[in-house]
């Protein structure tokens, strides 16, 4: 079926229906021309030759004329019976009835032409029959079969063979480039259709392609160097700030000093944990990453992820606990992945403590529950939205980019974040594409 | 050991010069690719420290040069980025380890230290011990004073990982990188609990501690 969606394929398919219509249209026109021709002319001559005899005066010339032209007709091409005064000149046995005879109609005491255009004519005295073969008409026939068979199918066959060859070709570079522009929507930059670009629009299709995809290569690079050139103009003083703070803390302090410092160090640690955060989600949402895909289970990695955490759960007087119903292998970064359920463990650690957080992986759908305030009804898409424009939970304070991290990664895999009502606490739920 | 350290930036430089000197190190510090690439290529040093961006010649070149002409030196590469990606294409450009800025001294510490006392591949024991604790790779089971502990395979893996490192204090980042094959900081205390339940079985019932805590860095197993 697809292959009928193919633009070239069905403008072939036209063309060769329309050649064919129009060949088959114009030599059926001529065929009626013709035939309708050859019949006035068949018709004349029984009337001129009726018309002849006819026309003499004299009983005997006239016996004597219709002797003579029976005697040098071809019987094929006009048969004749004058009967006169008792008399009979012929050149065929007996009376044919008037009209088109054929073989069929009549037992034609030879049949030498297929058919006859039969003409009666009253005399004084006498009858005249003049008959005149038809083999002309089916010779026209013949010869436009033949012009049927001999131009028009091998015509049909060369365009048809043309036709595939030009299909074949077109549907390959529509496909090249169908393939290429899908691949660079998927994140891959480096993807072409790649040259020669022959000089017609479709190679000046897959030639634009090409500079766009050149053009948008270069714009992510200059991207990228411009995310690494502010990393380290930032970072560097960043880290020059946690050295001096190393250094005080190694050194001799009053001891109200120290708490400061400490406080210090926490938002220093916390700078850096956001500014790791933004740095990373750019680069996701820029699709870097798509590429290293590999197959990666995500039950296992569910189950990984809580025996990490359980103890801290624990720890903090809450609980954490897995259930897996089948394995699920997902197309995806396992460090990035498993970065998605660190995040959403330690969104409900933060948001939920001392509760239970359960997490679930039923058929394609991840799933987060705890047993906090959850987030009301009304609100959700709201966080939702602001966590697509980054502006994750700024206003709760400590609790960073956790979630615009998770919803960053989940777009990168084409997975759906969505908030919900655990009844009570949050659900957040990552449904995987199938 | 010979240190070489290629960081642009002076208070970095000075401070990871200083740190490693006082540590008993010798330390070569330079501020630029050019000088940097010169250095390693006719040094011989121990283990390197390469900022990803430093003036003239950056760090990937210098790298990738060194691993060109078959230098064999370990290299820690120090970068502002900390993307998997990042990380990723410094290790297959020959990188052995990788630390993201900005970093505690402790950290860069514990791992050139890593770094320079790789135990060779063969060399693959089937019981690993400290003092009167014993392990065995084998049949998986770990005594203490002849004393069976039960430890769960996580809480093993810990534990192996400690022994195998006798003596050399092993950071969080590094605990998760090599236990739990986690490449990102977590901002929950999941080292420190696992640690706890591991000293519970480990320590707690006897009278001398194996696994110490190094206060700023990490733990380690004293030799």
């Amino acid at each position: 079926m697809t292959r009928f969606r193919s633009t070239p394929l069905r403008l072939s398919v036209v063309l060769i229906t329309v050649f064919t219509v129009f060949t088959s249209v114009g030599l059926g026109i001529a065929y009626v021309i013709m035939h309708q021709a050859l019949g006035a002319e068949i018709a004349l001559r029984a009337d001129q030759t009726i018309e002849e005899i006819r026309a003499i005066p004299e009983t005997e010339e006239r016996l004597e004329r219709a002797g003579e032209v029976a005697a040098a007709a071809d019987r094929r091409a006009l048969l004749i019976r004058l009967e006169l005064d008792g008399q009979t000149v012929a050149n065929i046995a007996s009376d044919l009835p008037e009209g088109i005879v054929g073989d069929d109609d009549v037992a034609l005491p030879e049949p030498v032409a297929d058919s006859y255009l039969v003409r009666h004519a009253d005399l004084e005295r006498g009858a005249l029959t003049v008959a005149v073969g038809r083999d002309s008409m089916s010779e026209l026939q013949e010869t436009f079969i033949a012009i049927l068979g001999f131009a028009l199918l091998p015509a049909l066959l060369l365009t048809s063979a043309i036709g595939i060859v030009v299909v074949r070709r077109t549907t390959a570079r529509v496909e090249a480039i169908r393939s290429t522009r899908h691949a660079l929507s998927e994140g891959d930059l480096v993807a072409r259709v790649g040259a020669p670009h022959p000089d017609t629009d479709l190679g000046d299709i897959s030639r634009d392609l090409d500079r766009m995809a050149e053009a948008q290569e270069a714009a992510v690079g200059a991207l990228r160097q411009i995310g690494a050139d502010i990393a380290h103009d930032l970072k560097t003083p960043i880290q020059r700030v946690a050295v001096r703070l190393e250094q005080l803390a190694g050194s001799d302090l009053p001891d109200r000093a120290r708490e400061p410092l400490a406080q210090a160090s926490t938002e220093t640690a916390q700078i850096i944990a956001t500014f790791q955060s933004l740095l990373q989600i750019a680069q996701l949402e820029g699709g870097q990453g798509r590429e290293a895909f590999t197959r990666v289970d995500l039950g296992g990695l569910l189950e990984d992820m809580v025996e990490i955490y359980g103890p801290s759960a624990e720890d903090s007087g809450g609980l954490l606990t897995c259930s897996v119903e089948s394995p699920l292998p997902v197309s995806g970064d396992r460090h990035l992945l498993s970065r998605l359920v660190a995040n959403l463990i330690e969104n409900a650690l933060r948001h939920a403590p001392r509760t239970e957080i359960r997490i679930s992986l039923t058929g394609r759908v991840l799933a987060v529950r705890d047993g906090g305030p959850g987030i009301p009804e009304g609100q959700r898409d709201h966080v939702l939205r602001r966590l697509a424009r980054l502006e994750a939970s700024r206003s709760t304070p400590g609790s960073g980019l956790g979630l615009a991290l998770v919803k960053a990664i989940a777009d990168l895999h084409r997975a759906e974040l969505a908030l919900g009502d655990a009844r009570p606490g949050l659900l957040v739920t990552v449904t995987f594409p199938g | 050991m010979h240190i070489l350290v290629i960081e642009d930036d002076p208070t970095t430089g000075d401070y990871v010069a200083t740190g490693l000197r006082a540590e008993g190190h010798v330390v070569d510090l330079l501020d630029n690719g050019r000088d940097g690439l010169m250095q390693a290529m006719t040094g011989s040093y121990d283990v390197m420290v390469l900022d990803r961006m430093v003036p003239d010649v950056d760090g990937m070149s210098i790298l990738r040069t060194l691993r060109a002409s078959r230098n064999p030196a370990p290299v820690l590469l120090l970068t502002a980025l900390g993307g998997i990606e990042d990380r990723i294409d410094g290790l297959n450009a020959g990188a052995d380890d990788y630390l993201t800025k900005p970093f505690a001294f402790g950290e860069l510490s514990a791992r050139l230290a890593a770094l320079a006392r790789r135990p060779p591949p063969s060399d693959e024991p089937t019981v690993l011990r400290a003092r009167d604790l014993e392990m065995n790779l084998l049949t998986r089971k770990v005594t203490r004073g002849g004393q069976p502990i039960d430890l769960q395979p996580r809480e093993f893996a810990l534990l192996e990982h400690l022994l195998r490192r006798k003596g050399r204090v092993q950071t969080r980042t590094m605990l998760l990188e090599g236990v739990w094959d986690i490449h990102f900081d977590p901002q929950t205390n999941v080292v420190e609990s696992h640690m706890s339940r591991l000293r519970t079985k480990v320590d707690k019932p006897f009278e001398v501690t194996l696994i110490e805590t190094v206060r700023g860095s990490g733990y380690r197993i004293a030799e």
